[in-house]
């Protein structure tokens, strides 16, 4: 694994970011009505000092503001939401395969949404989004007292448990659409949802999940001496201070918490939280000092791109953006593992 | 820092791991712990690290009670090298060594003194020339000697080697006890081969069936009568030319 130098790091970072600004000013450019980038511009200059700048386009201001900016903005907490969380998963269970849904929060999430949309016939996105982080919280609370053994956790178990309890609540899911009588538009609402896609986005789900995102991302950041501490197994962790029991706790529910929320708001969208923490450990080294704000920014970049591809490729139709990311991050993810297989 | 384990009894399950086991390794000094397979050395050594509580009995690092005081704060005096250390393979060695700079972490990224004392423990070791390698492509010798390093990087009063001689070559398994002897750290250190305890430790303890059966001297302890009834091994036990230290011939004749 090759050393990337301090300064190399912070560049690159930097670079990320400003990749990240660019990618949402496209997005917002983008669309079934073209907006220039300039016109963006303004629009955003005339709502940030409205007496500085003259008032644009009403119509592509609405677009820009009302549209395209939340929906842009919340592909880039999501993906970014998603890169953190898998980054530290692969780090608590030891496992380079773990990704954000290995302890069954999505399939909770699909089954709460999945009930208020087939069995309640509510298709309000807001509703939606509260029975999946419903769904998301009661399945992580599961599969945590199932992992519990005498007062402790252990990776293996936290896995097996959210192995099972994914596959009981995907049959669940599969049950509910299959009892809906007359296939029509809450059918569709399902399909969308469970692929995941970024088409209900709105000021109120990005002043949700946005805070939320932050927070939590934040508290996993403060954690990663001892994620780094973890590498070296539960037993020198111990040695250096770590309980490995309580900080896989405090890891579980955080990263839980925070793919319940970037479920709830976006449906299960893979491969991001797959991909992008070994696309950055390759970069960085494995010190999750750097590779959680890498992630973050690079999940943000990914989303935000291929939501925009998602919109494009098969225009006036929206394709949903987790048919994308999986079919650009399976071939990816071969080709990593082909490097790292040659490295080893 | 002296080291003090006291009436420390443990139970797994239904089995009694260790019994009552009480020693004392006095500032500086190498206490080798020896005893067959499975007989709780390394238990022993995890009820000091923390891994693992002990039912009862008493750990003390001079006044210090290991159990009673924050495990941050037992981690900034006492480091530790295990057996079979699952490792990310793909972690450098400078990564992994600087990971034994986290109980001492007062911010997000290393102070100056971290990065000094991390540096300093690979040069100590001899591996600051593997600092970018993947742990993956070390040697079984460069893999014990980066262990060390890590746990170094602690910088403990005291040092729990469990087998760090596994996987050696002889010459390595000198060099590598030569070097934990040179720190003059209080070392607790479990081995399988009875003549390097012999060559190295101060003092041993033979542990058998969570029992220490002796404790002295590797002179006291190391008897044909022990190593009978211990080992079920037969042993004539001569002096080492140079240092008069007690070395043992072992012989083994079928029917026996």
């Amino acid at each position: 694994m090759r050393k990337v130098s301090n300064w190399a790091y912070r560049l690159s970072l930097l670079f990320a970011l400003i990749g990240v600004a660019l990618a949402i000013a496209l997005s917002v450019s983008i669309g079934s009505v073209a907006i220039p980038l300039d016109k963006v511009a303004q629009v955003f200059a005339h709502a940030i000092t409205p007496q500085l700048y003259a008032a644009p386009d009403s119509l592509q201001s609405q677009i820009v503001l009302e549209f395209r900016l939340p929906r842009a903005l919340l592909a880039a907490v999501v993906g970014a939401g998603l890169a953190v969380s898998g980054a530290v998963l692969q780090s608590i269970v030891r496992n380079p395969l773990a990704d954000p849904y290995v302890f069954g929060v999505s399939s909770g999430a699909s089954v709460g949404a999945v009930a208020v949309i087939t069995v309640f016939a509510i298709t309000t996105r807001s509703v939606v989004t509260l029975g999946a982080l419903l769904g998301a919280v009661s399945a992580m609370f599961v599969v945590f007292l199932l992992a519990q053994a005498r007062g402790s956790t252990n990776a293996l178990r936290l896995v097996l448990a959210g192995v099972a309890v994914s596959f009981t609540l995907s049959a669940a899911t599969s049950f509910m659409i299959l009892r809906v009588s007359e296939p029509g538009s809450s059918v569709a609402a399902v399909l969308a949802w469970l692929s995941g896609s970024l088409g209900g986005a709105s000021w109120e789900s990005l002043g949700f999940a946005a805070p939320a995102v932050i927070v939590l991302a934040i508290l996993l950041l403060f954690g990663s001496r001892a994620l780094n501490a973890f590498q070296a197994g539960d037993d020198l962790a111990s040695s250096m201070g770590v309980n490995p029991s309580r900080y896989r706790l405090y890891f579980f529910l955080v990263t839980s918490g925070l793919v319940a929320v970037v479920v709830s708001v976006s449906g299960a969208i893979g491969f991001v939280g797959l991909l992008v923490p070994h696309v950055v450990r390759s970069w960085v080294g494995s010190d999750s000092r750097k590779v959680l704000p890498f992630s973050a920014v690079l999940g943000a970049l990914l989303l935000v791109l291929v939501d925009i591809v998602a919109r494009v490729v098969l225009a006036p139709t929206e394709v949903p953006v987790g048919v994308i990311t999986a079919l650009i991050g399976g071939p990816a993810f071969l080709i990593l593992l082909r490097r790292i297989g040659s490295q080893a | 820092m002296r080291l003090n384990i006291d009436d420390v009894s443990l139970k797994l399950g239904s089995s009694q791991i260790l019994d009552d086991v009480s020693l004392c390794v006095s500032e500086g000094q190498i206490f080798g712990l020896i005893g067959p397979n499975g007989s709780g050395k390394s238990t022993l050594l995890r009820t000091v690290f923390r891994a693992l509580p002990p039912n009862s009995g008493e750990i003390l690092l001079n006044e210090l009670d290991v159990w009673k005081t924050p495990a941050n704060q037992v981690a900034q005096h006492v480091g530790a090298m295990t057996q079979d250390v699952y490792v990310d393979p793909a972690l450098r060695v400078e990564e992994y060594v600087a990971t034994g700079r986290t109980p001492h972490a007062k911010y997000f990224w290393d102070t100056a003194e971290d990065k000094s004392v991390v540096q300093k423990s690979m040069r100590l070791t001899g591996v600051e020339g593997l600092a970018n390698r993947a742990l993956a492509s070390l040697s079984g010798g460069e893999r014990q000697r980066v262990h060390l390093a890590r746990a170094l990087a602690q910088q403990p009063k005291v040092l729990l080697l469990d087998e760090p001689t596994n996987h050696l070559d002889v010459r390595h398994q000198f060099e590598l006890l030569a070097l934990v002897t040179s720190l003059s750290v209080t070392t607790l250190v479990t081995l399988h081969d009875l003549n390097l305890a012999s060559f190295f430790c101060d003092r041993l303890a033979v542990i058998e069936g969570g029992r220490i059966v002796a404790i002295g001297t590797p002179e006291d302890v190391l008897t044909v009568e022990l190593l009978q009834s211990v080992f079920g091994i037969n042993a004539s036990i001569t002096k080492h030319p140079r240092t008069g230290k007690p070395h043992l011939i072992f012989d083994h004749q079928e029917g026996q």
